[in-house]
């Protein structure tokens, strides 16, 4: 019976990492990568 | 032409009437440089929490949980199904009240939480019909069955990704942020449509287990889990759109300095400024 049902309960929870993760790393990249850009400009403004 | 968030809001500049009440209270946030300053030192520990939290709520979920007598381990798919649907429905709420902001008052973070939440409420709704499916297979005999409650989730999701596309859709963001706003409620609609829809029609899917009102129908040591696992979701939620908001406020805030820094070193510009 658990064997059975195991590749359906294991399923879920891949899924929901899978999703959860790929969400939670696209947002890290993007907030770091929006930081550093406007690091630079005010930066860029700053040296004017 | 985009409003640039370093701007005033039309109620700030004093083109539009100052909101009284509960929306004088929205209207103190309005401004995307306090929102930065409130939500910057609270995110990374918002984010850990709720790293901390589901990860418990999964761990706990998946190996400790009780078998149900019926169903056996195959309820363990509760422990993410469940939070994901809720997070999935109150998310699509959130959307429309910020929809109603941006419609009412043009509160441009308004604007910006619609944009990010419509990526992340589809998100959770994919994985809620996800889990229902590989739930339904041992419980049900099917993956799918078009059974009011599947198809109202169904209908959540393409609302969810029908926003996202369509406030991105306009070269001109304010026609999709308004067209986008409308579309969000409308489909306020199908959130009773959900909840009901079990009691309705006659559905495949089980009724309420969980009622804030009345005796829930769960037994404890299920429900702690799935508590911990709910509060893990709300979290991640909140803690992926603030990011979001907050990304998008420093990339176009980061444009704008861009483009002030080229009018400067425009040459042609600064001899017709002279």
């Amino acid at each position: 019976m658990i064997k059975d049902l195991m590749p359906f309960v294991a399923g879920s929870y891949g899924a929901t990492i899978l999703v959860l993760g790929t969400f939670s790393l696209f947002t890290l990249l993007r907030y770091r990568a929006a930081r550093r850009r406007l690091d630079a400009a005010e930066a860029a403004r700053g040296d004017r | 032409m985009e409003r640039p968030l370093t701007q005033t809001y039309p109620a700030e500049a004093g083109i539009a009437p100052r909101p009284k009440g509960a929306g004088a209270w929205l209207h103190r946030y309005a401004n995307p440089g306090r929102f930065q300053r409130l939500v910057r030192p609270i995110l990374p520990w918002l984010a850990w929490f709720a790293f901390i939290i589901t990860v418990t709520g999964l761990v706990w979920g998946f190996f400790f949980s009780p078998a149900d007598w019926q169903q056996g381990i195959a309820s363990r798919i509760m422990y993410v199904h469940v939070p994901a649907a809720w997070v999935a429905m109150n998310g699509y709420a959130l959307l429309a009240v910020c929809s109603l902001l941006s419609i009412v008052w043009r509160h441009p973070l308004a604007d910006l939480a619609a944009r990010e939440i419509s990526p992340i409420g589809a998100g959770f709704a994919a994985l809620c019909l996800i889990t229902g499916s590989l739930w339904g297979r041992p419980d049900w005999g099917t993956y799918w069955v078009w059974d009011a409650r599947l198809t109202s989730v169904l209908i959540l999701f393409f609302l969810y990704l029908g926003h996202a596309a369509l406030i991105r859709a306009f070269d001109n963001p304010q026609h999709g942020y308004r067209a986008a706003a409308i579309l969000a409620l409308v489909g306020v609609i199908n959130l009773p449509i959900i909840v009901f829809s079990v009691y309705w029609w006659n559905t495949l899917h089980q009724g309420n287990t969980i009622s804030i009102t009345g005796p829930s129908k769960i037994y404890v040591s299920m429900l702690w889990p799935l508590l911990i696992g709910t509060i893990g979701f709300y979290a991640a939620f909140f803690a992926l759109v603030l990011a979001r908001i907050s990304s998008a406020i420093m990339e176009q805030r980061a444009r704008v300095l861009l483009l002030a820094s080229a009018e400067d070193s425009d040459p042609a510009k600064s001899v017709a400024r002279s």
